[in-house]
C-alpha cells in the first residue's frame, strides 16, 4: 500500500491544482458584458482649430482626423443586449464607415493600456479605412492620476486634439506617472525627489500643461476646460457606459460589439486575426484565446 | 559502520518534505499569476510596486502561454518528484536536482530582467524566486552532504 501513497499524493495535488486554477479562472475571469451594442457614432472631436498636425513636435503622431457627425453601422436593436447605449459623444479615429469597430476602455495610467497602445496603432494603419477606433475613459479608482489625464484628455479635446492628446499620454505614461515631466528620450528627465506625495498631483497637471503647449493648444482654455463641467459629463458618460457593460478592468475591448479576451489583444497577429475573424463573418468568443479565421491581408 | 558512514546514507525524508512543501507554496503562486494573467487582470503588489510592469511586459509570456504556467509545470514537477524522493525512490533525487537546477538558472534570469531590464519588480515574483532559491538550497544540502539512503534503499514494499 506504502508502495502507491506517493502517487496517491500526487494525483490528489494535481486534480486540486486544476480544480482550484478553473474555479480562479472562473471568478476571476471579466464579468464585462460578453456584448456591448454598437451605437451611432457621431465623434466627440471636433474639426481642429488649432495649428495643423505637421506643426506638432516629433513626438506626438499623426492621427487620422475623422469628420464629425459620421454615423457607425448599427446592429439591429433586437440582437442589443442590455447597456447603455448613448455615452456622449465618444472619440474616434479611422474609417468613417468602417466595417469594424473596436471600442476600448482604458485608463491612461494603466500599464497594459500603455503597453495595447503600441500595438492598436500599428493595427489601425494596417487595416487603414477599415476599421474605427472608438476610445473611452474607464479611469480606475487606483491610478491616482488616471481620472486627471481623462481630463486633459478631453480638455484637449474640446480644441480638436483628443487623439494627440491621448497619444501624448500613453507615449509617456512611464514618465509622467513617475513624476518625470519630460518629454520623449531626447531630453534628460528631471526626476522628482523630494516632493512629498500629495504635491504629486499639481506636479502631474503641470506636465499636463507642458504637454498642451506642445500640441499648440490654447493653455489657459485647457486649464479651464481641464476643470469644467463639460470634460467631467464626457468622462461620465464613459463611465456610466463601462459601468452598464460590468467593465471592472483595462484595457477592455469590443470588436463590433463582442467582447475581446485578454489574450486576443496581446498582441498585433491576435488583434488582427480577432478583427479578420469579425470580417469574415466568425464573431470572436468571449474568453477564446483568439479566432480561427484565417488571417486576412492588411493593407 | 563509521559515523561518517552513516551521517552519508542518512535518508532524508523530512528535507524532500519540506521541498515538497514548498514546491506546493509555488505552485499555487504560479497557478494565480497563470490566471491573472489569462484574465486579462491587473494585479496589484504589496510589498514593491512594479507588478503590472512586469507582469505585463513581453517577459510575461512565451507566445500565448504565460510564463506562470511553465513555473506551475516546474513546481508540480518538484513536487511530485520531491514527494517520490521522501518515499525513497530511486532515481527521484536525481531528477529533482535536475529540474531545481533548470528553475534556478530560469529564476536567476527572471531577476535578471526584473533588475536590469524592466527596473521593476513584482511580489509574486520575487516569492517565487525565494521558493526556487530555497529548493536548490535544499537540493544542495543533499547532494553535498553525501548519497542519501533513499537511493541504495529497495523500493517500498506494498
Amino acid at each position: 500500500m506504502r508502495r502507491y501513497l506517493p502517487f496517491a499524493i500526487i494525483s490528489a495535488v494535481l486534480l486540486i491544482a486544476l480544480g482550484t486554477g478553473l474555479a480562479l479562472f472562473q471568478w476571476r475571469k471579466p464579468r464585462s458584458a460578453a456584448t456591448a451594442p454598437l451605437v451611432p457614432i457621431v465623434s466627440a472631436t471636433p474639426e481642429p482649430t488649432v495649428a495643423p498636425a505637421s506643426s506638432i513636435a516629433p513626438a506626438v503622431p499623426s492621427s487620422t482626423q475623422v469628420p464629425a457627425a459620421e454615423v457607425a453601422p448599427t446592429v439591429p436593436a433586437a440582437q442589443e443586449p442590455p447597456g447603455t447605449a448613448d455615452a456622449g459623444l465618444p472619440h474616434f479615429r479611422g474609417g468613417a464607415t468602417a466595417p469594424v469597430t473596436i471600442e476600448e476602455f482604458g485608463d491612461f495610467q494603466c500599464i497594459p493600456c500603455g503597453n495595447l497602445f503600441p500595438k492598436l496603432k500599428k493595427v489601425e494603419a494596417d487595416y487603414g479605412e477599415r476599421l474605427r477606433v472608438v476610445f473611452r475613459h474607464k479611469p480606475m479608482h487606483k491610478h491616482e492620476h488616471a481620472v486627471l489625464a481623462a481630463r486633459a484628455a478631453e480638455a484637449a479635446g474640446l480644441q480638436g486634439r483628443f487623439w494627440e492628446m491621448h497619444d501624448l499620454l500613453f507615449e509617456n505614461s512611464g514618465r509622467w506617472t513617475k513624476g518625470v515631466d519630460t518629454i520623449g528620450p531626447e531630453t534628460s528627465p528631471s526626476r522628482r525627489l523630494e516632493s512629498p506625495l500629495l504635491a504629486m498631483p499639481v506636479e502631474v497637471r503641470d506636465v499636463f500643461l507642458r504637454y498642451a503647449e506642445t500640441l499648440k493648444l490654447d493653455v489657459e482654455r485647457f486649464k479651464t476646460d481641464m476643470d469644467s463641467d463639460e470634460v467631467k459629463k464626457r468622462i461620465d458618460a464613459d463611465q456610466a457606459r463601462a459601468d452598464s457593460l460590468a467593465i471592472d478592468r483595462t484595457p477592455t475591448l469590443y470588436i463590433n460589439g463582442h467582447l475581446v479576451s485578454g489574450n486576443s489583444h496581446r498582441s498585433v497577429e491576435t488583434l488582427h486575426a480577432a478583427i479578420d475573424a469579425v470580417l469574415s463573418g466568425k464573431l470572436p468568443d468571449e474568453g477564446a484565446s483568439g479566432p480561427t479565421a484565417t488571417p486576412a491581408q492588411p493593407k | 559502520m563509521s559515523d561518517t558512514q552513516a551521517a552519508q546514507e542518512r535518508p532524508r525524508p523530512r528535507l524532500f518534505s519540506l521541498a515538497a512543501l514548498l514546491s506546493l507554496v509555488g505552485l499555487a503562486d504560479s497557478i494565480y499569476l497563470t490566471i491573472t494573467h489569462l484574465t486579462g487582470e491587473d494585479v496589484t503588489c504589496v510589498a514593491s510596486s512594479g507588478c503590472s510592469e512586469v507582469l505585463s511586459s513581453a517577459y510575461s509570456s512565451v507566445g500565448s502561454i504565460p510564463l506562470g504556467a511553465f513555473g506551475a509545470l516546474a513546481y508540480f514537477a518538484a513536487f511530485s518528484l520531491a514527494t517520490l524522493a521522501a518515499f525513497r525512490y530511486r532515481h527521484a533525487r536525481k531528477f529533482l536536482t535536475m529540474v531545481v537546477g533548470g528553475m534556478l538558472v530560469t529564476t536567476l534570469w527572471l531577476l535578471y530582467v526584473q533588475a536590469f531590464v524592466l527596473h521593476a519588480f513584482c511580489d509574486f515574483c520575487l516569492l517565487s524566486a525565494a521558493l526556487t532559491l530555497s529548493l536548490s538550497t535544499i537540493v544542495a544540502v543533499v547532494h553535498f552532504t553525501g548519497r542519501t539512503a533513499a537511493e541504495q534503499a529497495p523500493l517500498p514494499e506494498s
